[in-house]
Parts: structure tokens; C-alpha cells; sequence
């Protein structure tokens, strides 16, 4: 117990006393109330003035709600706008992604589709279809051989079955 | 009373809360700091492994095709068809999983159900399922309600469109797409690619989002192959192969080599029978097939996969053969260019030859008497071969025998290549080195001797023979360009220019007649060799390789080609006999094809068929009178006065005093007649067999004029019911008994 140095030889004795009185005084905080003041009464002019300013605050008040209200709301159409950008964003690289695979499926079935043609292309089904149809290979009697050398129209001159020879079509004032 | 607490009581606290919190935050302090600093790697490791997704993304194999950009295999997306046994929970979805399957993938019902009874989440029921199956089966499972029970995953499938057509080359693939024979086993790692992978987060179902964190390594695509293999020369090759197999009862498979002398390309290489790469594992021969169904067990795995080897493997270059006469190219071009014999040369053979204790017998006992080089070559006479050998001496014999290339492996471009077996200069005796100048006791492949020929005729050089040409990317551009490679000079060109002459020789009067084709000059050197390690209990030899190398144009060749056949089971097995007569078909669809032009003699000429006049739309009378004129005699079907359809087709050709037949009614009315037998017979036969049969005949292989021309293969077989006109193709040979 920190007293301070005071007599208190007369409180020596059983009796029950209020410590409180040998407690340090504390400090009580100030909570920044102030008094009332009580105005008595005011002149209309201070009552004009005190009513101007009431109504500035509450304008001002009122300007502060309102944009707090608008930045809020655009933050939040910002964020939503973001998520709905974002589910857009996915849903369409889902769907490009099902498209690709899609493709690629679409892409090997016209491989197989196109190996199945080769097949039924082959030569032994082009033979054995010919036959079927009575066609013959052409025989060496069919076949004529024509030689071009750099000419410009091709002459038949020999029938005899062996090569044909083209002769050069460069006649009089025929010129490339 | 007091109001609250003290300074002191105050302080008091506040050290116990910083004792507390101290205590507290600092043991989760030091958990953190376990947590993140010292086990850091381990808890992200299992972080991302719980995060992110990871899938290969697979390769797709590249393409092979031939040297016309022809398709010759290529992949495409194909489906496996799964299922869960440990899934399916009544009897009912069980008969719904065995019933829809079995029907929709054309699977034995009790095979499928034998698997639902397994205790597993995956079983496999089919493999390489195409798209209208698997959509089948989709639809199937979302009618039933069967996601959980059966599944689908992606795999590819390996196509071979042109199915048997170069299979030997060609080799296939596994179940997982590797290569495992032929060319998809040499250039496995060029058509594989590289796997690519597909990183993305996943959250909690395990759906990706790409958004937080994604990484895509593409996949790379293998590269392709272009070939030197042309399509449409491995189809004359094959067919022809084909039917002299058949037609010549071959025990032990044959096989063709088709080659450009000058640059090594191969054009085609077949064996036949072979099998279809589609389906490589299904047995062909149908002779194995049923021996195979009367084993069980380990002895059936064993005989099955003999079987399958049997046939997958390409006889041209895994297999060593005895020569036999055509090794004489070797020999005789050696002795030239060494001087031991020149064009002025002469032999004496009496029929047989004695070497040390060793007497061997020309394949003409009897003898060839008195002959000149060229027709030493024309005759295939063993003893004169033994003498050039003889002439040379066992170094210098070994010399060119190395010098071609046969001590060594040709270095081909495809699996398998087997080695030669032969004597060295040390090991060679006179004995020796007799049997080995005609072709016997040496072991070659058939691609190693077809390279030594072209060297001996393309001007002396050694050619790297090889199957790719080209290995493109994905998008066509070239990625490698197989240049043709010279190894050496064996011969001079001198030399090789006279061993033209000489083997040309050999087709226009010798033992290769059956291989000429009329308007080109061929040449080629025939073989029949014994298989000397297949000897009977009494000694002698029933076995035998006949073989024919042929070369065209002989003036200037362009292509060789060879003709083994392994164990001819007829009574005339000789390679002029049996051999000859294929490489003379195939050179005459080649050679046309090749656009080289013939040029045919005056008895050729007479020989040609006629060409039928084109009398559709002219008055009746009138046709018969054209037709008459071109030396062919007309039949007339029907009333009418106009010739609605004619068979033959004007234009077309049959043999001088063919008949044409004019239909003057109903232009779709058919006059119908049996084929006769036409085999077997001479040209006359023939003639008048076809002549009463109201068909017509187109000769082929009868060139050459000779006195044994028979018949051995008809183009529409006997008893097939065809229009009266129309024209069958048979095949005419002189039937030698000629090494």
C-alpha cells in the first residue's frame, strides 16, 4: 500500500475504514465529455446559423452515404462482372476444348473412312472388278509410244504399230 | 473497494499472456516452420500430385507410304471397351452387360460373361474398336445405365489398307503400338513421336480448372516414311508370286526382289504365302492352322508362335539359300575380268568333271560338246564354270566373292538380315572352290545375290540397296533424304557391258527363253540349286531351289529382278522351267508401266495379235466383211440387221483366226459358254480348244519361237461360265529341263 506521508495515527485502531482513502487518487480518464452547456436561449440569428449548419451536416451526411453507396455497388458489379467473365470464360473454354476433341475424332474417322476407301481401291478389287465387268489390260497392240521433242503438236506418222514419232512443229515463222 | 485492477495486478497479467502466447504460437511456430522450410518439398510434392492432373496426351504414329505417296499404313483414334466385374451388382445388369456386348462387338456371348465373374475393375473385351462400334456402345450404355459398369478409353489403331501387299516389308505393330517387325520395328523410334502431357489444377471432383493453373506440352508426331517400294510393281510382283506358289505346289514358301540396278531402290520384295498385317497374329496357312487346333496346351503356345514367325518372316533377306546357277554371274564375270576367259574362249564339256577324288556332273549328262563362252553362259554348263573357278584360284575367287558384298550383311534397312555362310581362300580346296563356281556349298540371301548382279551389270558398282527413300514430318516437309549409296567398284565397265551381252544371250537362246518378253530385250541367268543339308537316307538329294534373275532392258538395265521358289513339288522343278516364266510375267506389266518403250522385230510383229475391227452400228454384212478381212471369223446372234454389241470390243486384240461375236437383237442378251481346259497344250491346241468353246485367246510368252511351247496357266480357270467373245490370257513356256 503506497500512502502518501500523512498522519494516520488517529486510524490506528480496529475500526473499519474505506481503503479507498489511502489509495492514490487515480487519474480518471477524460472521455471527453464536457459539461452540458446549457444555452439559455439563443438569437434568431444563432438559430439561423445553427440551422444552416444543421442542414449543411446532414447534407454532407447524406453526400457521404451516397457515395459510399455508389463505390460499394460498383465494387461489387465490378466483382460480379469479373465472376460472370470468369464462368463465361471457362464455359466457353470447356466447350472449346469438347469442340477440339470433337475434331480430332472427327479428323481420325475420316482417316479410317479414307484407309476403308483405299481398300476397296486396291489394285486386286480394281482387278478382280474389271474382270467382272469384262474389261481387258490394254494388249501390246493398243499401246502407241509418242515421242516429243520439244514440238508443239504431235503428227502420227507411223502405224505400223512400233513408236510414233512427233516432228518438231517449228515451221515458218512459227516461233515459241 | 478497489475499482479494478492494479498496476501491478496489471502487469502481472500481461507477463502471463506473453508467457502463454510465447508458449502457444511458438510451438505452432515451430510445427510451421517444420512444415514449411524442412518438409517443404515433400508436402508440395503431395500437394501437386492432389492438385494438379496429369495426362499423356499420345503421340500419333506416322504414316508409311510408298514412293507415290501412296497410303501403305497409317493410325487413327480407335476405342478399348471395358469393364468393371467388381461393379456390376445384379444378374440382370450382368445379362444386359453380356447380351449388349456380345452383339454389339460381334464377341462370343460366354467370353464376356466368363470375364464379368472376374474379381477385378478391369477387364478388357475388345481392343481397337472403330467409331461406329464404340457410338454403339456409348448409346447402349447411356439406355441402360451402364457408365459404372462399362467403360471406353481412347487408344489408336494401326491400318494397312492394301492388306497383304508388302507385309513382309512392312512388319506391324502391338497392342500398344509399337513396332515389332519389318519396317515398324527398324524405324520405330522415327515413328513413334513423343508423348505430350496436359498439366491442369483440379478441384475436388477432379474437374479441371484451367484458369488457376494450366500447362499443355504438345504431343510431337512421328515422322513418316516414304518408301522406294512402288505400289504398283509389289502388286505384278505379288500376283505373279502368288500363283507361281500355287501353281508349282512350293513346300517352302518363294519370294521375289524387285531392284534399280543403279541407285539400290528396292521396288518391291515380297514372300509368299505371307499375312495380313490387320490381323497379324491370325495363322494362314491353313495346313498349319489345322495342326495347331489337334495340339493343347504348352505345345499348342509353341506351335502357334512358330507358325506365326513362319510367316512373318521375309524370306528375301532372313533366309540363306544355295544359288545354284545363277552364283555363275559371279564367277564368270570374276574369270573376265581377271582375262582367265574372253569372248574368243572355248570349253569341251563331256558331261561331267573330275576335281581331285571328286567328279561333278553337268546338268546335261550327255554333255554340251564343244562351246564358245557365250554359249557357255546360254547353256549353263557346270563344267566350264568349275574351269573359270579353277582358272581364277581360290585367293582371287575370294576376292570378287567379297568384292560383291557376299562375306557381309548388305546393310538393308530392314530387320533380320541373316548372314552369308561360305569358305574363305584358306578354307577352300580345289573341291571347294569347284562346288562353290556353279553355285553349291556357298549360302547367300537372295538380297545379297540380286545386289551383286546389279553390280554386274550397271557398269561394275556395288550399290547399297535400301527400302526408305525419304522420312518427311508431319506436315510434309523433309526431314531426311536417303541419297543412293556406292560401296565399291567390283567390276570395269567393259566387263559389265559384256556381261550384258552374255546374259541377254542366255534369254534370246539359252536356258532363260521362258522369261522374254516380246518388244524388250531381257536378260537373266537361271538356278536350280539341290539343298545340299537335305539329303535322303540314301544319300541322294530330292530337293531343290529354282530360281531366275532376270534384267531389263539388257541394253541398259534399269531393273533386276529374282524369283526364288523353295520346293517345288512338280516333276519338272527346274528354274528355267518354273521360275523363268514368272520374272517374264512380272517384266511384262513393269516394264509398260515404267513407260520404257518396245520396240518389236518383224517376227514379233507377225506374231502380234490382230486387232478387232470396230463393227457396232454397221449393217450386219458389212461387219462380217471387216472382220473377215482382219483374218477372224464372225458369229451372228440374233434377227436383226444392225450390230447392237460385239465381243470382243473393237479395238481389242485376239490371236489370228479368233472369233468375233456380233449381237443384232437385244444389245443386253448374252451368248454364254464354259471355259475349256487350256493347259498343257501346244499353241495349235490351244487355238482349237478356244475355237469350239466360241472364246478367244490372248498368247503370252511365246516371244520366242520353240518347238516345246506348252501352255501352263489360263487367265479365267476352267469351268467358269464367261460370254462367248470374250478373250482369255494363257500363258505359254518352253518346257526345259535347263539349270
Amino acid at each position: 500500500m503506497n500512502t502518501s506521508r500523512k498522519n494516520y495515527g488517529q486510524y490506528n485502531t480496529s475500526s473499519a475504514y474505506d481503503f479507498e482513502l489511502f489509495m492514490p487518487k487515480r487519474k480518471e480518464e477524460k472521455q471527453g465529455k464536457k459539461g452540458k452547456i446549457v444555452r439559455i436561449s439563443d438569437t434568431p440569428a444563432q438559430k439561423d446559423r445553427q440551422e444552416q449548419q444543421r442542414r449543411r451536416a446532414a447534407s454532407a451526411a447524406l453526400r457521404a452515404r451516397v457515395s459510399t453507396m455508389a463505390v460499394s455497388m460498383m465494387i461489387v458489379a465490378m466483382v460480379c462482372a469479373m465472376i460472370y467473365l470468369r464462368i463465361e470464360v471457362t464455359d466457353a473454354s470447356r466447350e472449346l476444348s469438347e469442340l477440339k476433341s470433337q475434331a480430332d475424332v472427327l479428323k481420325s474417322e475420316e482417316n479410317r473412312l479414307r484407309m476403308e476407301l483405299e481398300n476397296k481401291m486396291s489394285l486386286a478389287n480394281i482387278e478382280e472388278q474389271a474382270a467382272a465387268l469384262g474389261m481387258q489390260k490394254a494388249d501390246a497392240g493398243q499401246v502407241s509410244y509418242v515421242r516429243v521433242n520439244g514440238a508443239q503438236t504431235a503428227e502420227d506418222s507411223d502405224t505400223t504399230g512400233a513408236a510414233e514419232t512427233a516432228d518438231a512443229a517449228v515451221t515458218d515463222g512459227a516461233q515459241n | 473497494m478497489a475499482k479494478g485492477p492494479t498496476r501491478e495486478m496489471w502487469k502481472r497479467i500481461l507477463a502471463i499472456m506473453i508467457a502463454v502466447c510465447i508458449l502457444a504460437f511458438g510451438t505452432i511456430g515451430v510445427r510451421l516452420f517444420g512444415l514449411m522450410v524442412v518438409d517443404a518439398e515433400e508436402y508440395q510434392a503431395k500437394a501437386l500430385s492432389q492438385q494438379l492432373k496429369d495426362i499423356t496426351i499420345e503421340p500419333k504414329r506416322g504414316a508409311i507410304y510408298d514412293r507415290n505417296m501412296n497410303y501403305l499404313a497409317t493410325s487413327s483414334t480407335a476405342w478399348t471397351i471395358y469393364i468393371s466385374p467388381n461393379d456390376i451388382e445384379t444378374e440382370e445388369e450382368r445379362e444386359l452387360v453380356v447380351n449388349g456386348l456380345s452383339e454389339i462387338l460381334g464377341i462370343d456371348a460366354e467370353t464376356i460373361r466368363e470375364k464379368t465373374l472376374k474379381n477385378n475393375q478391369y477387364e478388357i473385351i475388345k481392343r481397337q474398336v472403330e467409331k461406329p462400334e464404340t457410338d454403339e456402345v456409348r448409346a447402349y450404355i447411356s439406355e441402360h445405365g451402364l457408365g459404372s459398369t462399362i467403360g471406353i478409353s481412347e487408344t489408336t489403331k494401326r491400318y494397312y489398307p492394301n492388306d497383304n501387299l508388302a507385309s513382309s516389308v512392312l512388319g506391324f505393330v502391338g497392342t500398344e503400338n509399337q513396332g515389332l517387325y519389318g519396317l515398324e520395328s527398324q524405324y520405330d523410334s522415327v515413328l513413334q513421336g513423343v508423348s505430350g502431357r496436359i498439366i491442369a489444377s483440379k478441384n475436388a471432383k477432379g474437374e479441371d480448372m484451367p484458369f488457376t493453373y494450366q500447362k499443355i506440352i504438345e504431343a510431337e508426331e512421328g515422322n513418316s516414311l516414304v518408301l522406294t517400294i512402288d505400289s504398283t510393281i509389289q502388286y505384278y510382283v505379288e500376283n505373279a508370286l502368288s500363283k507361281a506358289v500355287i501353281d508349282n505346289n512350293v513346300q517352302e514358301r518363294g519370294c521375289a526382289i524387285a531392284m534399280n540396278v543403279n541407285t539400290g531402290e528396292i521396288l518391291a520384295m515380297a514372300t509368299k504365302p505371307d499375312f495380313n498385317p490387320n490381323e497379324p497374329f491370325t495363322i494362314y496357312d491353313a495346313d498349319d492352322a489345322a495342326y495347331i487346333e489337334t495340339l493343347t496346351g504348352e505345345e499348342k503356345t509353341a506351335a502357334i508362335t512358330e507358325a506365326q514367325y513362319k510367316q512373318w518372316r521375309n524370306k528375301a533377306i532372313t533366309e540363306v539359300y544355295y544359288p545354284g546357277s545363277v552364283f555363275k554371274i559371279v564367277t564368270g564375270s570374276a574369270a573376265i575380268e581377271e582375262g582367265v576367259v574372253n569372248a574368243n574362249s572355248t570349253f569341251d564339256c563331256s558331261g561331267s568333271i573330275q576335281i581331285a577324288d571328286t567328279i561333278f556332273r553337268c546338268h546335261k549328262r550327255s554333255g554340251h560338246g564343244h562351246q564358245n563362252l557365250m554359249e557357255v553362259f546360254q547353256n549353263s554348263c557346270n563344267p566350264a564354270f568349275i574351269l573359270m573357278g579353277q582358272g581364277l584360284g581360290a585367293e582371287t575367287f575370294f576376292k570378287y566373292f567379297k568384292a560383291y558384298g557376299l562375306t557381309e550383311k548388305t546393310g538393308i534397312d530392314l530387320p533380320g538380315e541373316e548372314m552369308s555362310i561360305y569358305y574363305t581362300a584358306e578354307q577352300m580346296g580345289p573341291v571347294e572352290l569347284a562346288s562353290e563356281s556353279f553355285g553349291q556349298t556357298i549360302n547367300v540371301t537372295p538380297i545379297q545375290l540380286i545386289t551383286a548382279i546389279a553390280a554386274s551389270v550397271n557398269g561394275g558398282y556395288l550399290v547399297q540397296p535400301h527400302v526408305v527413300k525419304q522420312i518427311i514430318d508431319s506436315d510434309g516437309n523433309v526431314v531426311e533424304n536417303i541419297e543412293p549409296e556406292v560401296k565399291r567398284q567390283v567390276i570395269s565397265e567393259e566387263t559389265s557391258l559384256y556381261m550384258r551381252e552374255l546374259l541377254e544371250n542366255v534369254v534370246t537362246n539359252g536356258s532363260g527363253k521362258n522369261a522374254y518378253v516380246a518388244g524388250y530385250r531381257v536378260g537373266g541367268k537361271t538356278g536350280t540349286s539341290q539343298k545340299q543339308n537335305l539329303k535322303n537316307e540314301d544319300g541322294s538329294i530330292t530337293k531343290y531351289i529354282s530360281s531366275f534373275c532376270g534384267i531389263a532392258p539388257a541394253d541398259d538395265p534399269e531393273i533386276a529382278i529374282i524369283v526364288l521358289l523353295d520346293e517345288a513339288n512338280v516333276d519338272n522343278y527346274y528354274g528355267s522351267a518354273i521360275a523363268a516364266p514368272v520374272v517374264g510375267q512380272i517384266l511384262e506389266e513393269v516394264l509398260p508401266y515404267l513407260e520404257i518403250e518396245a520396240v518389236y522385230t518383224e517376227e514379233e510383229l507377225a506374231k502380234m495379235d490382230i486387232k478387232v475391227p470396230d463393227v457396232q452400228g454397221e449393217s450386219v454384212e458389212e461387219a462380217k466383211s471387216a472382220i473377215s478381212a482382219a483374218g477372224l471369223n464372225a458369229t451372228v446372234i440374233g434377227d436383226g440387221d444392225t450390230v447392237q454389241r460385239q465381243v470382243p470390243s473393237g479395238q481389242q486384240s485376239i490371236s489370228d483366226g479368233g472369233t468375233v461375236v456380233l449381237y443384232t437383237g437385244d444389245p443386253l442378251e448374252k451368248s454364254m459358254t464354259t471355259v475349256p481346259n487350256l493347259l498343257n497344250m501346244t499353241p495349235a491346241q490351244v487355238n482349237s480348244a478356244a475355237a469350239a468353246a466360241k472364246i478367244n485367246v490372248s498368247f503370252s510368252g511365246t516371244g520366242v519361237s520353240g518347238s516345246q511351247l506348252l501352255s501352263y496357266q489360263q487367265s479365267v480357270a476352267e469351268g467358269t461360265q464367261v460370254e462367248a467373245g470374250t478373250t482369255i490370257t494363257v500363258y505359254f513356256r518352253h518346257n526345259d529341263s535347263s539349270d
